[in-house]
C-alpha cells in the first residue's frame, strides 16, 4: 500500500477505507460496486490509493474460497483487508486500518450482503464485466461504520454496559463515604443525648431541696 | 544300585496316557453340562483376562498427553474391541448362569461350586467394566485439556505468525497462509474463518459478565443502603431523645429561675419571723 495515515496505532483512528461487492470467480471476481473514503489521504494520492485497493480486493477476494470469511493483515500495520465469501457466490471485501475490529467489520459484511442480495438478487448473477451498480446503501454503510463503536450493536452494549458498571462503581464509593458520615453523626447524637440527659437530671436536682444523700 | 534308565519307557507312557485323557476327561459325570460348563468358564476366565490387558494398554495410551501426535484412532478401536469383548462376556456369563442354575438337579455341592465360580466370575467382569468406565472418563477429561492446550497454541501461533513480518515468508504453522504480492510486498493471513465465530462468542460472553458483576454490584448496593437506613433510623432516635431532654432542662432551669428570682420565699420567711416574735411577745408579755 503505498500511503497509509492509519498506522499509529492510535484506537480512536478506527477507519473503513473501502467496501466493494463481487461476483466471486476463482480467478477474477466480477466487480459489482465500490465504495470509498479516502477523506483522510492527501488529495492526489487518492487515485493511486483507489487503484491499489481495488487491486488487492479483488486479488485477495479471489483467494478466498466460497463461504469462508478471510482476513489478510497488511505489513506494518498498514491495515486489514477482511473478505467474505457468501455460498451463493456473493462476496464482499472491505479494507480497514489495523485497529479496526475484525468482528464489527464481518458483521457488517453480512448485512451489507443480505441487503444487496434483497435489493438486487437477480441481476449480478450473470455479470462478467466490472459494473456499478448504484448501490446507495453502502456509502451509507461505509460512513455509518467509520465509528464502530456507534454502529454495532454488540460493541454499543458493551460500551454502555462498562459505562454503567463505572457510574455503579463510583455510587459505591459514594455510598461508602455516606455510611461513613452517617456513623459519626450517630456518635455525635449518642453523646448528644447522654449529655442533654445529664444536663436534665442536675437542673431537674437544682429546683427541689436538695435531700442530702 | 543301578541305575536303569527308563525315560524312554516313561515318555511312551505319558503318550499313552495323554492319548487316552481326552476320553477320560469329558463324561466323567452325568450330563455334559458341567464339563462343557467347566470349559466355558475357563473360556471366560481366559477373555476377561486379555480384556484387563488391553485395558491396560487403553489406559498406557490415553494417558500421553502430547498434543501432536494423536493416537486417537488407535484408541477409538481399541476401545471399541474392548466395547465387544466385554458386550460377549456377559452374554457368556449370562448363560453360563443360566446352566448353573438349571444343570446339576441332583447333586448340591456342584450346584453350589458352579454357583460360585460364576459369581467370581461376574465380579472380575464388573470390575473390568468400571476400570473400563474409569479409563473413559480420564480420557474424555484429558481431551478437553488437550483441545485448550490445543486451542492455546493456535491462538499464539496464530497471532504470532501475524507480528512476524519477515518477507516472502512461506508457509507457517496451522493457521497461517501467504499471498505474495507483486512489488516486494508483505502479507500475511491473520486467521481463519471460525475466528469470527469465537470472537462474536467471546464478546458475548463478556458481555453477560459484565451483567453479572453489575447485578453482583446493585445487591451491595441494596446491602449498604439498607444498613445506613438503620443507622439513619437511630440518628433519628437520639436526636428525639435529646430534644425531649433539652426541652425538660429548660422548664427545669425555668422554675429554678423562677423561684431564684421571686422573692416568696423571704417574704415568707420574714413573715414567719414577725408570727414567731408576735406570738413570743404575746405569751412572755401575757
Amino acid at each position: 500500500m503505498s500511503s497509509s495515515s492509519s498506522g499509529s496505532g492510535d484506537p480512536k483512528k478506527m477507519r473503513l477505507l473501502s467496501l466493494t461487492l463481487y461476483r466471486w470467480k476463482p480467478d477474477h471476481p466480477v466487480e459489482l460496486s465500490s465504495h470509498y473514503d479516502l477523506s483522510h489521504f492527501p488529495f492526489f494520492q487518492r487515485k493511486t490509493v483507489q487503484e491499489h485497493i481495488r487491486f488487492h480486493s479483488r486479488l485477495i477476494c479471489a483467494r478466498t474460497p466460497v463461504g469462508r470469511r478471510q482476513s489478510v493483515e497488511f505489513e506494518q500495520n498498514l491495515g486489514n483487508c477482511h473478505v467474505y465469501v457468501h455460498p451463493s457466490g456473493l462476496a464482499a471485501a472491505v479494507l480497514t486500518s489495523a485497529e479496526y475490529p475484525m468482528r464489527v467489520a464481518f458483521s457488517m459484511l453480512s448485512e451489507v450482503l443480505r441487503l444487496f442480495q434483497d435489493k438486487y438478487g437477480g441481476q449480478w448473477e450473470n455479470t462478467d464485466a466490472d459494473r456499478s451498480i448504484g448501490f446507495t446503501e453502502g456509502d451509507e454503510y461505509v460512513k455509518k461504520f467509520q465509528n464502530p463503536a456507534e454502529a454495532d450493536k454488540l460493541t454499543k452494549v458493551q460500551k454502555d454496559l462498562d459505562e454503567v458498571k463505572d457510574v455503579m462503581l463510583k455510587s459505591i464509593e459514594d455510598l461508602l463515604q455516606r455510611g461513613e458520615t452517617l456513623d459519626s453523626l450517630m456518635q455525635k447524637s449518642t453523646d448528644l443525648s447522654q449529655t442533654s440527659y445529664q444536663f436534665y437530671r442536675t437542673a431537674k436536682k437544682n429546683n427541689q431541696c436538695c435531700q442530702l444523700y | 544300585m543301578a541305575c536303569v534308565d527308563r525315560t524312554a519307557e516313561f515318555f511312551e507312557i505319558t503318550e499313552q496316557l495323554s492319548s487316552h485323557i481326552p476320553h477320560v476327561a469329558k463324561p466323567r459325570q452325568p450330563g455334559h453340562v458341567e464339563s462343557h460348563f467347566n470349559v466355558v468358564a475357563d473360556e471366560v476366565g481366559r477373555e476377561i483376562h486379555t480384556g484387563s490387558l488391553k485395558l491396560q494398554e487403553l489406559a498406557k495410551l490415553a494417558k500421553q498427553r502430547g498434543i501432536f501426535n494423536d493416537k486417537t484412532a488407535q484408541i477409538q478401536e481399541l476401545t471399541y474391541d474392548i466395547k465387544q469383548t466385554i458386550t460377549g462376556l456377559n452374554t457368556k456369563i449370562e448363560t453360563l448362569d443360566r446352566a448353573a442354575r438349571e444343570g446339576f438337579s441332583h447333586n448340591r455341592h456342584e450346584r453350589q461350586h458352579a454357583t460360585s465360580i460364576v459369581e467370581a466370575l461376574k465380579t472380575r467382569l464388573l470390575e473390568l467394566t468400571k476400570d473400563f468406565k474409569d479409563i473413559l472418563q480420564l480420557r474424555t477429561e484429558i481431551m478437553k485439556k488437550q483441545d485448550n492446550r490445543r486451542k492455546m497454541y493456535g491462538d499464539t501461533m496464530a497471532s504470532s505468525s501475524a507480528s512476524s513480518a519477515y518477507p516472502f515468508q512461506h508457509t507457517s504453522p496451522e493457521a497461517a497462509a501467504n499471498i505474495d504480492m507483486e512489488g516486494g510486498q508483505q502479507t500475511q493471513l491473520l486467521d481463519r474463518g471460525t475466528t469470527y465465530h469465537t470472537s462474536r462468542a467471546e464478546a458475548v460472553e463478556n458481555v453477560q459478565k459484565v451483567i453479572g458483576e453489575l447485578a453482583q454490584i446493585f445487591q451491595r448496593v441494596a446491602g449498604l443502603v439498607q444498613e445506613q437506613d438503620e443507622m439513619i433510623r437511630r440518628i433519628d432516635d437520639d436526636v428525639d431523645t435529646t430534644l425531649a431532654n433539652v426541652r425538660a432542662g429548660q422548664t427545669a432551669l425555668l422554675d429554678y429561675f423562677h423561684r431564684i428570682s421571686s422573692n416568696r420565699g423571704l417574704i415568707l420567711k420574714i413573715f414567719l419571723i414577725l408570727v414567731f416574735f408576735v406570738v413570743f411577745f404575746v405569751i412572755f408579755l401575757a
